[in-house]
């Protein structure tokens, strides 16, 4: 017991203030949002594949999700329209907790990964009230992460089904948004939104923890742009 | 007709045998002392589907391959499995890539439900109409009091899909059937053709935590069908790579252990401390799994001498707090309690079952790629093996607990001491009609990468081998007889992956 | 006198949850992070009442009716329990056996809708709460038949409202047993660690868990709510025993009260981060030591003439 307590004296608490404060700085190599001034043409975010060999020039800014799959696609002559917090009779009943759950439709486990470091200390989910549950019917939303494989189809629906009114639907990653690097593939889909409607596109090929915490807190209106 | 470690071979000069003399040769080496590392199908030039198999002989770094043809018509050869269960999978995988019936099989069931590659009759009737588990013939148990329990495809926590059907008698399991393919994208055919840029981004995605690993493999066949030779320092950097993953999922795993066993302190600290690890690899690569990092003819990030002073220190800090942490985490009488005894897998079977990795190191083989097939860093810095006696879950985690230490050693070794050079020169054109290998000690075991060339400079078939391809039905064995409570942490010893073994 | 009885009423009703918030608040501190606010669960429940409720096509009005017939139970076993100096509502001559029963009624009915639903896993969870709820049940009379004989009384309020005053300085090893095994029945009843774990997202090491994985919506807040009423009543019990000394100033000793179950729902969160969870067919032992405990505190009382 004594040990315990020594080793968490020794430990402390790690959560990291962000949004209250900054978040902590990403080091220079990380491919955050795409730089478009300069260039011709538009990036859809939902399907490239934030690769160090292609001709993007990326910035160091992590907050790239989205509310609608039009506004993934960045171009010169608009500012990229971030995430926005859903509408008030919603945000009254979710506000201050949101239960997830979460599918993986066939992703090669990055995402989930990275999905699962948001409930460690460091990024801490639990203290907006937001947590993954067990159950669909527990939960106000789910995640989906992966591009939804021919035989995870049937599963993916009946989960969606199963969650009771009002419900949210989340896409984690590349795949989750347009098939990803697998979307030539006959095995898997064009994206989450051509089987059912989506509330919130997460890109990234895994997603940063900070930019779906970002993406969450924005569709809770905890951070407005 | 022997081959080493990121060796190639030309087509023509495969040894092709008849089906009798490719199967009594196989068995008689794998009686002996090779391992049946890879058996799989592509087509030949005539439209026949031809059997190839590799075999490891793990005490010489040789791998012995050889061919038989199975002619369109007749679709059919006799079984391997019945004598050498290490192959039932592979056959398996074989009948539904190419529909050819493996006769004698005593276990032929679907693996990845999808049409085969060469247009003929498939094997099992529906296979790609209905959904999965479709027509799957589930071994049931009878009686009166033994009940079945179905859990999965989506799981309560944030996990890959899969489906898990148990036979019960109250809370003992009798028999546990592993049945996956939830996760199948069809990666292989999509590896084949000339556009090798997205192939080696699909490498990356074969397993996203086995990024680095999956990747590496890639880049070595397209390296090793180019005749390219990379520079010493990006053979250092990849090493880096791997070992900082390899941490990176021990950790995390040695956490989720804890965790699963109620022990709730422990998942905390190590859960961060897999973050340090990631951020490494971030700042490393710019992706936390490393992925963007290998590509064929090198590496594209650099370390300086900066950047290896400043892991050093980390580094050192890192395994200061691990052996803190973990120190608390083994010396818990209540987690040592869930975790003796349960979900054992004895040496012999072990063998018998053909398990790689951590899941057969735990029950004694001495199987590890970076010290039976070494190659680049390992072979002038070696890694001990890391062997555990019991084959249980305290086994899984005590090689868990030594890997991280000997890959911290590892890294604190290479990283002062980094070659100077280049780190990328482009791999020129791949040599038509070759086929080539390499093996990697991904952190769950073997991974093999088969590549065959065809004529445009692309690749005609490319086989992928992740380790969870082995050990899956090593997971299901070990259950037997244990508790359905057990699970969890049983699964979570082995943590295997599902869309590894699904691709 | 009507003005305590609101005031009794309304602690029963509002307090509970926040139990379960400041468990969930020491167990974050032990894990180093921030954790849920403390009056997370009250944001829960209030958020389930505007939900919708999914019911599957194999379960009929018993699994509807279940949630509010279980909740609305222990909140009539809560109308028996006296809290602090204030007496409870209802109290009459063997009260303490309906208490039982009324937990005993909550459970059976949400073990019969876990069975309803047909699923082969919540079958199981089923199968292991009725299991461990006869060991517990049986102990937890052992245990209030010892207060009743120390207190010379069948009614709860007269039991924890002074009956017991002298008895720690006459029987103080007896009511040490109690306490022990009284706090082991918590923690199964409550399915805490190292029980059951209320965190986990592994379905097949659910006990209490995975019986209510299919309610959604208001049933669900039920549920939640029950659970927390439940842990306040058992906790409040357990604390009276333990504490028995009244300063008969209203004030103080409510406010004490409060005190003792704030520290013991720390102590239940010390407990839970730090133990960790048995293996499932090791917690039969565990009750039945929690019985045999029981056992030798009522033979001592026995050969002590009862008293």
């Amino acid at each position: 017991m004594l040990k315990i307590l020594k080793t968490r004296f020794k430990q402390g608490c790690r959560t990291i203030l962000f949004p209250k404060a900054k978040a902590p700085d990403l080091p220079q190599r990380y491919r955050g949002r795409p730089i478009i001034a300069g260039q011709n043409g538009s990036i859809d975010l939902g399907k490239i594949f934030f690769n160090p060999d292609s001709d993007i020039v990326y910035s160091n800014d992590y907050s790239m999700a989205t509310s609608k799959r039009e506004d993934l696609v960045l171009s010169q002559e608009r500012e990229m329209a971030l995430a926005r917090a859903l509408n008030e009779r919603m945000l009254k009943i979710f506000g201050r907790s949101l239960k997830l759950r979460q599918v993986s439709a066939g992703g090669c486990n990055a995402c989930e990964l990275d999905l699962n470091v948001l409930n460690t200390p460091v990024f801490d989910l639990s203290r907006f009230g937001i947590q993954f549950v067990a159950s669909p019917r527990h939960a106000d939303g789910i995640v989906v992460t992966g591009p939804v494989s021919r035989n995870m189809r049937e599963a993916l629906l009946k989960t969606y089904e199963a969650i009771p009114e009002p419900k949210l639907v989340i896409a984690l990653g590349g795949c989750a948004i347009s098939g990803g690097i697998f979307s030539d593939s006959p095995q898997a889909s064009h994206g989450l939104d051509t089987i059912i409607p989506v509330d919130l596109f997460i890109p990234g090929c895994p997603p940063h923890p900070l930019t779906t915490l970002d993406g969450l807190l924005r569709l809770l209106g905890r951070i407005s742009s | 007709m022997e081959l080493f470690n990121g060796g190639q071979i030309s087509l023509s000069n495969i040894p092709v045998l008849t089906q009798q003399g490719f199967r009594a040769r196989i068995l008689d080496r794998c009686h002996e002392d090779a391992r049946l590392v890879n058996l799989f199908g592509h087509l030949g030039t005539s439209g026949q589907v031809r059997l190839s198999a590799i075999l490891g002989l793990d005490e010489e770094a040789g791998l012995e391959i050889l061919s038989t043809f199975i002619s369109s018509e007749a679709a059919q050869y006799e079984s391997l499995t019945k004598d050498l269960l290490q192959a039932h999978l592979f056959e398996r995988e074989i009948a539904e890539q190419w529909a050819i019936q493996p006769l004698g099989h005593p276990w032929l069931k679907p693996l990845r439900y999808h049409c085969n590659y060469r247009s003929a009759t498939d094997i099992w009737k529906n296979i790609a109409n209905k959904t999965i588990p479709g027509e799957y013939p589930f071994y049931a148990v009878g009686g009166e009091e033994v009940h079945e329990v179905g859990v999965g495809p989506v799981h309560a926590g944030i996990i890959e899909p899969g489906h898990f059907r148990f036979q019960c008698h109250g809370e003992e399991i009798l028999h546990l059937e592993i049945q996956l393919g939830y996760q199948h994208k069809g990666i292989e055919p999509l590896m084949q053709g000339q556009d090798l840029k997205r192939s080696v981004l699909l490498s990356e995605s074969i397993a996203g935590d086995t990024a680095i690993g999956h990747s590496t493999a890639f880049c070595e066949v397209v390296e090793s069908l180019s005749g390219c030779i990379i520079s010493p320092k990006a053979q250092a950097i990849r090493a880096i790579a791997l070992e900082l993953e390899r941490l990176a999922n021990h950790i995390g795993d040695l956490g989720a252990l804890g965790m699963d066993a109620g022990f709730l302190p422990t998942s905390a600290y190590f859960g961060r401390m897999r973050g340090d690890y990631l951020n490494l690899l971030l700042a490393l690569t710019g992706n936390r799994f490393g992925k963007g990092l290998c590509r064929p003819g090198g590496v594209l990030f650099d370390i300086d001498a900066n950047m290896a002073g400043e892991f050093c220190l980390k580094l050192k800090k890192y395994k200061e707090e691990f052996q803190d942490v973990s120190d608390l985490l083994f010396s818990r009488p209540s987690v040592l309690a869930r975790f003796e005894g349960v979900g054992v897998i004895t040496p012999e079977d072990a063998q018998k079952i053909g398990l790689v990795g951590l899941a057969g190191r735990a029950s004694q083989l001495e199987c590890d790629v970076r010290i039976n097939y070494s190659s680049g860093m390992w072979q002038f810095h070696h890694v001990p093996i890391s062997l555990g006696a019991t084959g249980d879950v305290y086994a899984r985690a005590l090689v868990r607990r030594q890997e991280i230490l000997r890959s911290l050693e590892f890294l604190l070794k290479v990283l002062p001491s980094l070659p100077a050079g280049e780190i990328f020169t482009p791999a020129g054109p791949m040599k038509p009609d070759t086929l080539a290998v390499s093996l990697v000690e991904g952190w769950r075991g073997e991974i093999m990468h088969v590549g065959i060339s065809d004529a445009q400079g692309g690749f005609a078939r490319y086989k992928i081998k992740d380790p969870s391809f082995h050990n899956w039905f090593g997971l299901a064995y070990a259950m037997r007889g244990q508790e359905i409570s057990d699970f969890p942490l049983c699964n979570k010893s082995f943590n295997l992956s599902y869309s590894g073994h699904d691709l | 006198m009507h003005i305590l009885l609101l005031l009794h009423l309304t602690i029963l009703f509002v307090f509970p949850p926040l139990l379960l918030g400041i468990i969930g608040k020491t167990k974050a501190f032990f894990a180093g992070r921030i954790g849920p606010p403390l009056l997370q669960p009250y944001f829960d429940i209030f958020k389930l009442m505007h939900k919708e409720s999914v019911y599957s096509v194999t379960t009929n009005w018993i699994f509807m009716a279940a949630p509010m017939v279980s909740t609305a139970a222990i909140l009539a076993a809560g109308t028996l329990m006296p809290l602090a100096d204030f007496k409870p509502p209802i109290q009459f001559w063997g009260d303490m056996v309906l208490f039982v029963y009324l937990f005993a009624l909550a459970r059976f009915v949400i073990v019969l809708a876990a069975l309803d639903t047909g699923s082969s896993l919540e079958g199981m969870g089923a199968s292991r709460e009725a299991t461990f709820g006869c060991l517990s049940e049986i102990t937890m009379f052992l245990n209030l038949t010892i207060l009743a004989l120390l207190s010379r009384s069948l009614s709860l309020s007269e039991i924890f409202l002074g009956g017991l005053s002298s008895s720690w300085l006459q029987v103080g090893p007896v009511l040490i047993l109690v306490v022990v095994s009284f706090f082991l029945i918590l923690l199964v009843e409550n399915s805490r660690v190292p029980i059951d774990d209320p965190e986990t997202h592994l379905e097949l090491t659910m006990i209490h868990e995975v019986i209510v994985l299919d309610h959604s919506g208001i049933d669900l807040a039920y549920v939640l709510y029950g659970k927390a009423v439940k842990l306040f009543l058992f906790a409040s019990m357990l604390v009276s025993v333990i504490i028995t000394f009244r300063v008969h100033d209203f004030l103080i000793d409510t406010a004490f009260f409060f005190f003792e179950l704030i520290v013991f729902a720390v102590l239940i969160g010390i407990v839970e981060s730090t133990m960790a969870r048995l293996r499932l067919n090791k917690v039969p032992y565990l009750l039945f030591s929690a019985f045999i405990f029981s056992i030798f505190g009522f033979t001592v009382i026995l050969v002590r003439g009862g008293h």
